[in-house]
């Protein structure tokens, strides 16, 4: 048998085309799945498998597109009658190859569907241990990048087979939940599959559009399948709108532009392939080129780690920052997630991601943290950890390809790390020291990194991956120390080896560290750093960034950099117009809010704050609502704002111990996804004072009772949108009740009544916000549990 | 059968309807609401597809052709139609992404944005329907989850009209569209 590894480098090859189409042409009816065929006319799935050959396939696909152990009980069955299929139709032909094909689940990935991730590579797992003797794999017609890496990890799990992958693209040139050709290469080419392109959507025409964006950015063979057109309806049957002469004129085209594996999708036919085959046999092979790009990706877009630097925000990193330390501490993932996101507004190309603390789980908050800040925000991520089982089970769940942070030239961590690197994807940082510490001479750490490469070689794993970290130390203990760094930047700069620092290192020990900062950061970049890891609220690192970018040719017409010089002039001349605390809250302005309580703090003490102006705003704002004179969006803003008032006095404050702080657990229960009802109660207890835990949505009771034993706090708000989920609700209240006999939980949510709430034996039933905010000061100034 | 995207700049909101959504009176809005209005605007991607079906009516079961519905009020909704259009639209996923990010930023927000998202999911099916009606009398759009017709249908009528391929649409377990802010419907053809 020939290995179509290599036969894929050096020539062209043929896929077959559409096979559902072609069965209902055949007499399949319309609502009967393709796949049923293979077990009561298999004599047809062969016979159209012999055509395609026949018309010049070199790869025939399996009739298991829509196939899964979710849909079918008898998935094995299925399989294995659609694989005997080809196997017959291929008899002892050494140039024709079986594909088992693995089409989308039907089913949307969380987080914007319900179906976990790890279910998902549950079931292609299963689909492909099912499927004995075949050639290869094709993954195809996906359109999330999520379902895509769920099929490609069970592949690579499950088998030793080549795998190729066809994604469909719209007409914007992107997958349904929003990648790039771009962002899909990075993230397949880190995986290892073979071979990558686009099939089935809007047909021929519409792939030419995107087939340079494949050219420039893959060094693997691009597949085209493409439809023949868009189906129409004629006469009460399906029919395709390109010819097969138009379509193989198309394959002629993608084919110049360097597609080297060639088929078709929906509506075409034997007839199509063979007209392609035609046309297309004579032009030369493309070539596959190495590109030399190091690019990382989010489930959109990919980051090219090119001249331009990227700016890596540093702020998700606990060290040195008490609220985050917190914030991890209390399971606090909105605040992370937030300062995740004012990050990618401010402008950072990569979010550094670093949750260790010794006294949590790391491995489980990286997984979460991961996954939930890729539910919100789209920029490229760096999971930081030095510890590898962390990393595994962040790359795992990555949606996309990943900057990982990091290894170094002790051989023990190198045989743990690139290992994941190689399984998983993902661009690496690689910091220059190892058992014998930091070289003290720029060679030294020039020698370490390319000891790293080497060793990343060994592994399968290309130097483009590897970016180097020559390591900064304080000038406060070394006076050379920054020329150490810099000369090692340029000597690496020099080598074509990718650089990236933790730049405010630097200054560590000093006063006024932002100057130092930038100013080195400006001497690192001249010579020739990549990346750097920073916090980008320092607008003396963003001045030096811009103004580097501007001097350096990178900046088209200084439009960025007018951008940026405008928006921050813009901050300096708001006018601070007559306002005062209450109107702000009033009114629901959040800097002024803060701006204002920190202007009164000065004064004014916080309690007095609290009770004369927060307090009596919203108790001003409370009235106009329910008078009908406010609106709840204004009384939600109201609420907001006092909340950051509430921010900038909490510091302030002694902290309050345990009990005799106002607290509450809030969740929405098991099976219910909806969860603005209950971050409304939320954000309205929090601007009376209120210390929330927000468990979130569709809450497993064990969650609550776990923050019961954590916090000791026992006031729990229980909210459910839908009929369908009050029966949890009650199930919830009941094993809460179980656990502890001095519970009181208050419920609400649009299908709750008074009535209802006592009979799934809750205590309190709030109809609304306001009146949550009242039940609970009731409960709690009443103090019996 | 059917299959357009509609600009979302085409899409004009029902001031009762909004005002209903947003908890306001008629036509009240603020900055923030503007500032809502107009990031939703970017995000939405509006699709929508259509196909016609039989219809045939017998002792409160509907007979759509692809689909069985016992169901009183939708017989009473399409009776005297031997037709009817079956379709969908949708505002695509950036606009559910968009909402799981507010979620996190700022409740306000949240609550206004989903709020006018399903107002402009409502204005979407009534710009939709003018065009698959094209001039003919057609009974009120019904959709699955109304009166007594089973939410569970929502699964043939997305197999039906292809909406899965040319919307992208998924249904979750307990039959909830993915990307949330879609809407199915069917309508009958009077004349």
């Amino acid at each position: 048998m020939k290995d179509i590894k290599e036969l894929i480098k050096n020539q062209k090859l043929y896929f077959d085309g559409g096979f559902g189409t072609v069965l209902q042409g055949m007499g399949l009816e319309s609502g009967t799945p393709p796949e049923i065929w293979n077990l009561t006319n298999p004599e047809k799935i062969t016979a159209l498998h012999k055509e395609y050959i026949g018309a010049g396939s070199n790869i025939i696909t399996t009739n298991t597109f829509g196939v899964n152990c979710r849909k079918y009980e008898n998935y094995r069955e299925i399989i294995k009658a659609a694989i005997d299929c080809a196997k017959e139709a291929k008899g002892t032909n050494e140039d024709v190859f079986i594909a088992f094909d693995m089409g989308p689940t039907g089913r949307m990935l969380e987080p914007l569907g319900d179906l976990p991730f790890e279910e998902a590579v549950e079931i292609y797992s299963n689909n492909i241990r099912a499927a004995k003797d075949v050639d290869l794999i094709i993954i195809e017609t996906m359109n999330d990048s999520y379902e895509t890496k769920a099929a490609v990890l069970a592949a690579k799990e499950n088998s030793g087979l080549p795998v190729f992958v066809t994604n469909a693209y719209d007409r914007s040139g992107k997958l349904m939940t929003g990648a790039t050709p771009e962002a899909m290469i990075a993230m397949l080419e880190g995986m290892g599959v073979d071979a990558i392109g686009m099939n089935c959507s809007f047909g021929p025409d519409a792939m030419l559009e995107i087939i340079d964006s494949f050219k420039e950015n893959s060094s693997v063979p691009i597949i085209a399948n493409p439809n023949a057109g868009l189906p129409q309806i004629k006469d009460g049957k399906t029919v395709f709108d390109i010819s097969a002469k138009e379509f193989s004129e198309y394959m002629v085209k993608l084919c110049e532009k360097g597609v080297t594996i060639l088929g078709g999708c929906c509506g075409t036919t034997p007839e199509y392939i063979k007209e392609t085959v035609n046309a297309t046999k004579d032009i030369p092979f493309a070539g596959i080129s190495k590109k030399e790009n190091t690019v990382v990706s989010s489930y959109t877009y990919a980051v090219k780690i090119e001249n331009s630097p990227i700016l890596i925000g540093e702020r998700i990193n606990p060290t040195g920052k008490a609220k985050l330390k917190e914030a991890l501490r209390e399971r606090n993932l909105n605040y992370i997630l937030n300062e995740g996101i004012s990050q990618a507004d401010l402008g950072v190309h990569i979010l550094d991601v670093n949750v260790g603390l010794p006294e949590i789980d790391e491995a489980q908050m990286m997984e979460e943290v991961v996954f939930s800040l890729q539910s919100v925000c789209d920029v490229p991520l760096q999971i930081d950890s030095p510890n590898p089982c962390v990393l595994e089970r962040a790359m795992r769940i990555y949606n996309g390809k990943p900057l990982i942070n990091s290894v170094n030239g002790e051989n023990e961590t190198m045989d743990k790390v690139f290992p994941l690197v190689k399984k998983y994807g993902g661009a690496i940082i690689a910091l220059t020291m190892d058992k014998s510490g930091i070289p003290e001479t720029a060679e030294g750490r020039v020698g370490i990194a390319k000891r790293i490469i080497k060793r990343a070689e060994e592994y399968g794993i290309d130097k483009k991956e590897i970016i180097v970290d020559p390591l900064c130390l304080t000038i406060s203990s070394d006076k050379n120390s920054a020329l150490i760094t810099l000369e090692a930047v340029r000597l690496l700069h020099k080598d074509g080896i990718k650089t990236s620092l933790g730049v405010s290192n630097i200054s560590f020990g000093l006063p006024e560290r932002g100057k130092i900062n930038q100013s080195f950061f400006n001497a690192a970049l001249e010579n020739g750093l990549n990346c750097a890891i920073m916090n980008p609220f320092a607008t003396g690192m963003m001045d030096v960034y811009y103004a580097h970018k501007v001097l350096h040719g990178m900046d088209e017409g200084c439009s960025e950099y007018i951008e940026y010089a405008q928006s921050s002039e813009k901050e300096a001349v708001i006018a601070k117009e007559e306002i005062t605390l209450e109107k702000a809250i009033i009114k629901g302005l959040k800097e002024d809010a803060e701006r204002e309580t920190a202007k009164l703090l000065k004064t004014k003490d916080p309690l007095e704050i609290i009770d004369d102006y927060i307090v009596a705003a919203l108790g001003e704002i409370g009235v106009q609502f329910e008078e009908k004179k406010a609106y709840l969006p204004q009384l939600l803003m109201a609420a907001e704002a006092a909340s950051k008032a509430f921010d900038v006095i909490k510091e302030k404050l002694p902290k309050q111990e345990g009990n005799s702080e106002k607290r509450i657990i809030l969740a929405t229960v098991k099976g219910d996804i909806h969860d603005i009802g209950k971050n409304i109660v939320k954000v309205l207890m929090e601007s009376y004072g209120f210390k929330v835990y927000d468990l979130g949505r569709d809450t497993e009771p064990q969650k609550i009772i776990d923050c019961i034993n954590e916090t000791g706090c026992k006031l729990v708000g229980l909210s459910a949108l839908m009929t369908t989920t009050v029966p949890a609700m009650e199930e919830t209240i009941r094993i809460l009740r179980e656990n502890y006999s001095d519970v009181k939980v208050m419920v609400g949510g649009a299908v709750l009544t008074e009535e209802y709430a006592k009979m799934i034996n809750a205590d309190v039933y709030a109809e609304d916000a306001m009146a949550a905010v009242r039940c609970g000061n009731e409960i709690i100034s009443k103090g019996d549990f | 059968m059917f299959y357009h995207s509609i600009d979302s700049k085409e899409l004009k909101l029902d001031i009762n309807e909004t005002a209903r959504r947003l908890n306001t009176e008629r036509g009240y809005t603020n900055d923030v609401i503007k500032k809502c209005d107009e990031a939703l605007k970017k995000a939405i991607e509006c699709t929508f597809c259509a196909k016609e079906t039989v219809v045939r009516i017998a002792d409160g079961k509907v007979d759509l052709g692809f689909v069985k519905i016992q169901s009183r009020s939708l017989s009473k909704n399409l009776e005297g139609c031997k037709s009817a259009f079956v379709f969908a639209i949708t505002l695509g996923t950036n606009v559910d992404r968009l909402i799981k990010r507010l979620s996190v930023t700022s409740v306000s927000e949240h609550f206004i944005t989903d709020a006018l998202a399903s107002s402009y999911a409502e204005a979407a099916m009534d710009y939709a329907e003018e065009i698959i009606k094209n001039g003919k009398e057609c009974s009120v759009r019904f959709s699955p989850g109304y009166g007594d017709v089973p939410l569970e249908i929502q699964k043939n009528v997305i197999e039906y009209i292809g909406a899965e391929k040319l919307l992208n649409i998924r249904l979750g377990e307990s039959f909830i569209m993915t990307p949330a802010k879609s809407v199915t419907a069917i309508m009958g053809i009077k004349k």
